[in-house]
């Protein structure tokens, strides 16, 4: 006859939780009070050698288009302008037909295989600096009709005022 | 008298884990979320905003960040919103630093310009010129980017 064993019920180890949960929600009000949501950022990157700034193209075969932007007294763009020629008017406009100038010259100056033009703005100073940024980013690049980003002038300088 | 029943101590045990594992997972979420990287951007700079503003694939070499508020004045290294003069005497300092290290290190340096979109243009202009008369010729001008 077998011999009857004692079955032995297995103890239940209980863990003390306590300190990982404290610390787990110490970390939790940690991230809950710093978390920013960050929009990206993008840079428009230029090259401007202090002696390019205050002297025209090098090269007297490059074309410089001076773009004036002109304020209302309140800092808004009151319009923008080619020089020589009639202002385009302010807002999105103003600004899709400075793109299409600028697109024109470039497209000139790639098949007459020169150089692309050089961009000089010359801005009020009382000028909200969104409209500067928005300047170099409707003369650097625009949309073709397929919807991709194609550069245009590839330098743009500030006008120095005295 | 009634009898009082001796009866058997129970505590009540809830079942932690669902809520750990969702505490858990939260973390997660926050870690990777987390951006340390941002830390010295001022969050009271309202940048302009550009669909064609690009995000560099990585961050230059020797950046200078300079960042400018709505009344023209300058943040550089921390130290609170100065006029532009205290910004030359410390960004001259940093030039010297960069040359010693390594001549026409200056001119190499990115200068990233990173504005309010209120600031008047003749702020930004100043500083720029400023920047060129130290010989810093690299600029980035920080930009919101937006969506097409």
């Amino acid at each position: 006859m077998p011999q009857r064993r004692d079955v032995k019920v297995p103890e239940k180890i209980d863990i003390n939780m306590t300190p990982m949960i404290d610390v787990v929600f110490q970390l939790m009000a940690f991230f809950l009070m710093t978390f920013k949501v960050s929009t990206v950022e993008g840079d428009f990157n230029l090259k401007l050698p202090k002696d390019e700034r205050s002297a025209g193209p090098a090269n007297t075969q490059v074309e410089m288009i001076d773009v004036i932007l002109k304020a209302k007294p309140d800092g808004d763009l009151l319009y923008v302008q080619i020089g020589g020629k009639a202002p385009f008017g302010g807002g999105l406009r103003g600004f899709a037909d400075l793109t299409t100038q600028v697109a024109l010259k470039v497209k000139q100056a790639r098949e007459a295989d020169q150089e692309v033009p050089e961009i000089q703005i010359d801005a009020d100073d009382n000028l909200r600096y969104e409209n500067i940024i928005s300047t170099i980013a409707h003369v650097s690049s625009h949309y073709d009709a397929e919807g991709k980003a194609e550069p245009l002038a590839t330098k743009v300088k500030f006008k120095p005022k005295e | 008298m009634p009898k009082i029943k001796s009866g058997i101590d129970v505590s009540a045990e809830g079942d932690m884990t669902s809520m750990i594992d969702m505490t858990f997972q939260l973390i997660a979420f926050f870690m990777i979320l987390i951006n340390f990287s941002d830390a010295s951007n001022n969050q009271e700079i309202k940048l302009p905003a550009s669909e064609l503003a690009i995000p560099p694939d990585a961050p230059p070499e020797d950046a200078i960040v300079l960042q400018m508020d709505s009344y023209g004045k300058v943040l550089y290294s921390g130290d609170g919103f100065v006029d532009l003069p205290v910004i030359r005497q410390r960004l001259n300092v940093k030039k010297n630093l960069l040359e010693r290290a390594k001549p026409g290190s200056a001119s190499d340096a990115t200068v990233i310009i990173r504005a309010d979109k209120n600031v008047a243009t003749k702020y930004v202009r100043d500083m720029l010129q400023m920047c060129q008369e130290l010989g810093f010729t690299t600029f980035a001008f920080r930009a919101a980017s937006q969506e097409r």
